[in-house]
């Protein structure tokens, strides 16, 4: 029996897994629901109270299970795309203790792998909330990454014409 | 006459993979290059030969003239086909075909160069009688030149790339301020794209809907056109979905927009399958905005309802057959719909997102046809287009289409990478896709309320998404705690190794 809060969107669902022959069912811990989830691989079969979904689960991300013990997968059902986020209650309990604050330094990360076009700042401009940072070049497309928020542009992490990774640290808003 | 028994494709993906089945269908051999990210592709397996011609990277591999050509000779091809994007408008490279002794299935080097420079072709057409946009007559020499004609004509206008295409070098522009950093940004990917910065300015036209007319024209001086498509709903001049016939128009603007596009296939002297394109206002007023020489990625739209194989058409002409019909034994038949199936994320403003494909069910069924070079386990890069799948619906009547078309939607599973499916059952299952009310700033106007509609999603499904998170997980922890006999490295591989560190050669198990 494994226990897991998983939120979908606004909703959060309580749920909790076990194994009955080659079945999982899943019980939805307020309402003491049993789901049961049939097959094998990505693509399965999920019935809720004689209802089907045909769903497909995917890892999303990098690792499924992070060390903060959430574990993040992409469903779709029927074309539509749920993101789901499950977490250990337990152990996500420790963790938001140490959450961070908003108001430090914002770290502005590659959100996909690219080419460097351009660097739109210098170190030590001002700027405005939505201004571009830097020109990053994916798929043949040319897409700016803007500042989140007003500030001062701390270290610059890239060089023009340099390739990046998915979350590479770009520019450092102070 | 000239003979074609063995097509060289240079092309990747669905393209590719379209015309490996056309030569099947005329008994003719196709044969593949392929850069190293597409070595176990589906063209790449079902072609007769597949010659490997570089590092993933466009520029060093679909882009490479000699490489292609020095496998055409190597495999003994006799004509190639570029399919669309990367060679396809290359004059140099349709001449260098030509020169090799090979038949290029396209337009003529010449015509391509007429047409491939967009200013030119604005001024032939012109001169033909055929209307065009309101814009600058020659390429924009600087910033001041287009804030002068901006103050002229009036804003909003549109920068183009001279030697552009396909929503490639493009910016929109809405006031002063915004020139000099458009000026820059379409300059940049127009160079980067078609290896020539040259950008000019045009009236932005908004309101307006995209109708463009297929056109095929044969060596022997006949050309017919196969009816239109329309095409405006466009995300940043990629366009996302298109159907044929268009509803905007009326069979008068029909058959006047027909003999334009022949007019402009006349006037460039044009030969094979093209495309007229046409901007269309709310008073019926057809504006020419350009022509693009090659197959186009929508083609398989007038396919379904004209029941022509365009490939074929191009590879028929190419060897010098007349045309086999006469304008008036085309006729559209039903209703046909197409989603470009993107490896983007509409609910994050589209942003690319490549990947691996851990699951793959492919859409069937009554009027359904999917061009789609997509295997499980294939890796989406970025080095290429996000254009993963073309699915296309067609019904005896546009309702009949669009309700096929949400059917396969539904019915459609890629896992590991997230597709603009989600945005298309979105725009099909609207009011205003169904009433025809829509026009090429749609998209863009719209996208806020569509990105809501993504998220807000029914209760019953969000529970089940939550199931089905849960058991994988699930299984996934119960796997990892089961008896590790079944993981990790083999104990033949281990002993190998052993032998190796040990400078000997491994020996028989039971040692």
């Amino acid at each position: 029996m494994a226990d897991f809060t998983a939120r979908v969107g606004d909703r959060a669902f309580r749920l909790a897994a076990s194994r009955r022959g080659g079945v999982r069912a899943v019980a939805f811990e307020e309402t003491g629901r049993v789901a049961e989830v049939f097959g094998t691989g990505a693509i399965r079969r999920v019935s809720i109270d004689g209802r089907t979904f045909e769903a497909c689960v995917v890892p999303a991300g990098r690792p499924a299970v992070a060390d903060r013990g959430e574990a993040r997968y992409d469903v779709t059902i029927g074309g539509r795309l749920f993101a789901v986020s499950l977490a250990d209650p337990l152990r996500t309990a420790a963790d938001g203790a140490r959450a961070a604050g908003a108001d430090g330094p914002a770290e502005i990360r590659a959100v996909m792998p690219g080419k460097i076009v351009e660097i739109l700042v210098g170190a030590g401009a001002k700027v405005a909330a939505g201004q571009g940072l830097v020109v990053v070049e994916a798929m043949k497309m040319e897409n700016e990454i803007t500042a989140p928020r007003p500030g001062t542009v701390g270290q610059i992490k890239v060089r023009s014409g340099e390739a990046v990774e998915a979350g590479a640290l770009l520019v450092v808003l102070e | 006459m000239a003979a074609i028994n063995r097509i060289l494709i240079a092309n990747r993906g669905e393209i590719a993979l379209r015309v490996v089945r056309a030569c099947r269908d005329l008994g003719l051999s196709p044969v593949v290059v392929y850069s190293e990210a597409d070595r176990d592709s589906l063209p790449v397996r079902l072609a007769d030969a597949a010659v490997p011609i570089g590092p993933p990277p466009a520029a060093a591999s679909y882009l490479d003239i000699d490489a292609i050509l020095d496998a055409a000779r190597r495999t003994g091809a006799d004509a190639i086909h570029p399919g669309y994007g990367f060679l396809a408008e290359n004059p140099e490279f349709a001449e260098a075909a030509a020169q090799a002794g090979l038949v290029f299935i396209g337009p003529t080097p010449e015509a391509m160069r007429t047409l491939g420079d967009k200013v030119e072709a604005r001024r032939l057409m012109s001169r033909h009688g055929v209307p065009i946009v309101p814009g600058l007559q020659d390429r924009a020499a600087d910033v001041a030149s287009i804030a002068e004609f901006a103050r002229r004509e009036g804003y909003p206008i549109l920068l183009k790339a001279a030697a552009g295409g396909g929503g490639k070098g493009m910016r929109a522009v809405r006031s002063e301020a915004e020139i000099a950093p458009a000026f820059r940004a379409a300059r940049s990917e127009a160079k980067a794209s078609f290896g020539d910065d040259g950008v000019y300015a045009e009236k932005l036209l908004e309101q307006v809907r995209h109708v463009e007319i297929q056109v095929i024209a044969d060596a022997q001086g006949n050309a017919v056109h196969l009816g239109e498509r329309e095409c405006s709903l466009q995300r940043r001049h990629q366009k996302l979905v298109e159907e044929g016939p268009s509803s905007a128009l009326t069979p008068g603007l029909r058959a006047r927009m027909g003999d334009l596009a022949l007019e402009v296939t006349r006037a460039s002297g044009y030969r094979n399958a093209g495309t007229v394109e046409f901007l269309v206002d709310r008073e019926e007023r057809p504006y020419f905005m350009e022509v693009n020489a090659r197959l186009q990625v929508e083609h398989p739209v007038t396919e379904m309802i004209t029941g022509v194989d365009l490939v074929r058409a191009q590879i028929d002409v190419a060897r010098g057959r007349p045309l086999a019909w006469r304008q008036e034994s085309i006729a559209a038949r039903g209703w046909a719909i197409e989603c470009r199936i993107l490896a983007e994320d509409p609910s994050s403003g589209f942003r690319p997102h490549p990947g691996r494909i851990a699951a793959l069910r492919l859409p069937a069924g009554p009027g359904i046809r999917i061009d789609t070079a997509l295997q499980p386990g294939d890796e989406v890069s970025l080095h290429y287009d996000a254009l993963v799948a073309k699915l296309i619906a067609w019904g005896a009547d546009r309702q009949e289409a669009i309700d096929r078309m949400l059917r396969a939607l539904r019915e459609f599973v890629i896992g590991g990478i997230r597709t603009t499916i989600p945005f298309h059952l979105e725009v099909l299952s609207g009011e205003d896709f169904r009433a025809g009310r829509f026009d090429i700033g749609w998209v863009e106007r719209e996208i806020g309320r569509l990105g809501a509609r993504l998220e807000a999603g029914d209760a019953e499904a969000e529970a089940a998404a939550a199931i089905a998170a849960v058991a994988a997980l699930e299984a996934r922890e119960s796997a990892r705690q089961a008896p590790a006999t079944a993981t990790g490295p083999s104990p033949w591989a281990l002993s190998g190794r052993r032998a190796l560190m040990q400078g000997r050669a491994s020996r028989p198990l039971g040692e």
